[in-house]
């Protein structure tokens, strides 16, 4: 990769934008509601666009074209079969909930639903996972960095860190909900190009079938069956169950860094489209990054030729064959755009679960709202901070997907079982929340550790994170509907708002059709389907 | 929110097609294609300059709506 002054140029001129945005929005931050939730008044497209590049950081574009370069097109699975639903399912059902309850975090849906002890130890481990795969984009930032204009890792991190810290403490989450906006933008127009000059090169998707190492690198589906068959090792019942159903609904359903676009719309109907709006672009995602890693294995099936022995090069390697320059510094200014709003994304979140859900809540409560703002920007400062410490964790591991997914298993995996019941269960009592989730952690945290001390073994990190998923979630679940059991239900007239059953359904009727979210949801899923017959 | 954001959208994409369409022009950068496995294939086109032509109408598009949104 040999950039010139023109790729240098372009790349100069995103980074006087993103701090332009966040200079321009620096007085609209009044009240700690504009700087956390935007004060609740953005439209549905920008919230959804946002809500799926919040999403779109180095894990997806680095991390899923180096899976597609490893796993081959098996890695379709992480965008239709476990997004597609999950995101159909927060949209339609869960929704309604978080924005209806007027909460400000996820955390706070967990006070009102079960108590103050559960909401702690979700905001506890939410900020703690949070401020782990902040570092994620730092480093990936950092490594480009480095490659391109030679700087030392240690001062890439700062240099990067200190960017995003800049805009968000300016702007708060409308700051990083616009830069994820035009972010999606400059990624599309970025990548675009990649899979189209790609795929032309190796002669169309027959030349590339024909150039695969290995034919079942061409299937999404064909392999499921028999975990020795697919490359990841992974058979049908922990990718179905695994991946598409509890790490999929745990993560679009309970994170945090998500939701909190859906909460910054500015009405409910507005709230229910956010997922359902992401998920259209969401879908074909996978051509822009499944195809050039697919490309990168075909030409370079031994990793020699351009990919130095690391998957994680299969894209950066990708746009320095294909793209001249002038169309480099468009390609490299995606991928530091994604790096940059990933990376905002959890400092977002994280501020916000911080101010309102500990240090609102157990540090120092009953203060004017300047104070919790001014928290907020400081909190900011911290996370960034943090996240500096973390991005030299992640350069410890080699593989950032298996990093982020067993975080994953670890977190989001027992909390989707501890909404699920809460939600869809009026019977679950207060108690039961808290040592359901409590429980579920600790098991996912039993199975880490047999599995890292080789007490149990499976075929992938993969598929370990998987099953540790499965087996939190199943724990979740049974301690909760024990200890419910054991306890006194909560009344009725308290969980109006909070419990599907006791909740007036939102009316949607007034709305014309291709607004209503149920339509909406079923015309992506069906459209989904078909893309998985295609590719098959 | 004030701030429209297809505002800073149409603006930055029509200055990124405009640079790019101007340098596709003057400069007319190869591929850098090295591989002589896929050499024959490798499409002879001024990429740089028919994307910039691509950004550079959805940026004035964009901008466009803004503009009009920002009248009324």
């Amino acid at each position: 990769m040999h950039p010139h002054f023109v790729d240098y140029f372009l790349i100069v001129i995103y980074f006087v934008f993103v701090l332009g945005i966040g200079f321009a929005l620096r007085g609209r931050m009044k009240t700690s509601e504009d700087f956390f939730l935007s004060g609740r008044s953005i439209p549905g497209w920008i919230t959804g666009l946002a809500f799926m590049s919040a999403n779109l950081g180095a894990l997806e574009v680095m991390g899923h074209a180096a899976n597609a370069a490893k796993y081959g097109m098996f890695v379709n699975q992480f965008y239709w079969l476990a997004a597609m639903p999950a995101m159909c399912f927060v949209g339609v059902f869960m929704m309604p909930f978080y924005y209806g309850s007027k909460v400000r975090s996820v955390p706070e849906y967990l006070r009102k639903r079960y108590d103050e002890k559960t909401r702690t130890l979700n905001a506890l481990c939410f900020a703690t996972m949070t401020l782990l795969v902040s570092g994620i984009d730092l480093y990936a930032m950092a490594i480009l960095f480095q490659r391109l204009l030679h700087w030392p890792f240690s001062g890439s991190v700062v240099a990067s860190a200190v960017v995003v810290a800049v805009y968000i403490y300016l702007g708060g989450l409308t700051s990083s909900i616009y830069n994820e906006v035009l972010q999606f933008f400059l990624i599309v127009f970025g990548f675009l190009p990649l899979a189209i000059l790609g795929l032309k090169a190796v002669g169309g998707f027959a030349g590339l079938n024909a150039r695969l190492p290995n034919p079942g690198y061409a299937h999404t589906w064909a392999n499921i069956w028999h975990a020795t068959e697919n490359p990841m090792g992974v058979n049908w019942f922990a990718t179905i169950f695994g991946l598409g159903f509890v790490l999929s609904f745990g993560y679009w359903c309970t994170d945090f860094l998500v939701i909190q676009r859906g909460l910054a719309a500015k009405d409910m109907a507005a709230a229910q489209r956010t997922p359902l709006i992401a998920a259209v672009p969401k879908m074909f995602f996978p051509l822009m990054i499944i195809l050039p890693g697919l490309v990168a294995i075909a030409l370079d099936p031994t990793l020699t030729k351009y990919l130095d022995g690391r998957y994680d090069n299969a894209l950066p390697a990708m746009l320095g064959q294909f793209y001249p320059s002038g169309l480099l510094g468009i390609g490299l200014t995606a991928l530091m755009a994604g790096f940059m709003s990933g990376m905002a994304g959890n400092v977002t979140a994280f501020n916000t679960v911080w101010t309102f859900d500990i240090y609102q809540t157990h540090v120092n409560p009953g203060q004017p709202d300047e104070h919790y703002l001014k928290m907020g920007r400081f909190a900011t400062v911290f996370a960034v901070a943090v996240g500096i410490g973390t991005a030299f964790i992640v350069l410890r591991f080699n593989n950032l997907m298996d990093y982020v997914q067993l975080l994953f298993a670890f977190f989001n995996a027992p909390l989707f079982g501890t909404f699920l019941l809460g939600m869809f269960w009026k019977r679950t009592s207060a108690h039961s929340g808290f040592w359901g989730l409590l429980c579920g952690i600790l098991a996912a945290a039993t199975h880490y550790a047999l599995y890292h001390y080789h007490v149990i073994s499976y075929p992938s990190d993969m598929a370990a994170n998987f099953y540790q998923a499965i087996w939190a979630f199943s724990v979740c679940i049974v301690v909760t509907v024990v200890v419910t059991l054991f306890t006194d239900p909560r009344k009725e007239e308290e969980l109006v708002g909070l419990v599907y059953s006791l909740t007036p359904k939102p009316r949607n009727q007034d709305l014309p059709w291709y607004e209503r979210p149920g339509i909406l949801a079923l015309g992506i899923l069906a459209l989904c389907v078909v893309l998985n017959i295609i590719f098959w | 929110m004030g701030l429209d954001i297809r505002f800073p959208i149409g603006i930055i994409l029509t200055i990124y097609g405009l640079v790019l369409a101007i340098y596709g022009v003057v400069a007319d950068p190869a591929s850098p294609v090295s591989d002589p496995a896929i050499a024959e294939n490798v499409v002879r086109l001024n990429i740089d300059m028919w994307w910039g032509v691509a950004m550079l109408v959805f940026g004035l598009f964009m901008s466009a709506l803004a503009f009009r949104a920002s009248r009324r």
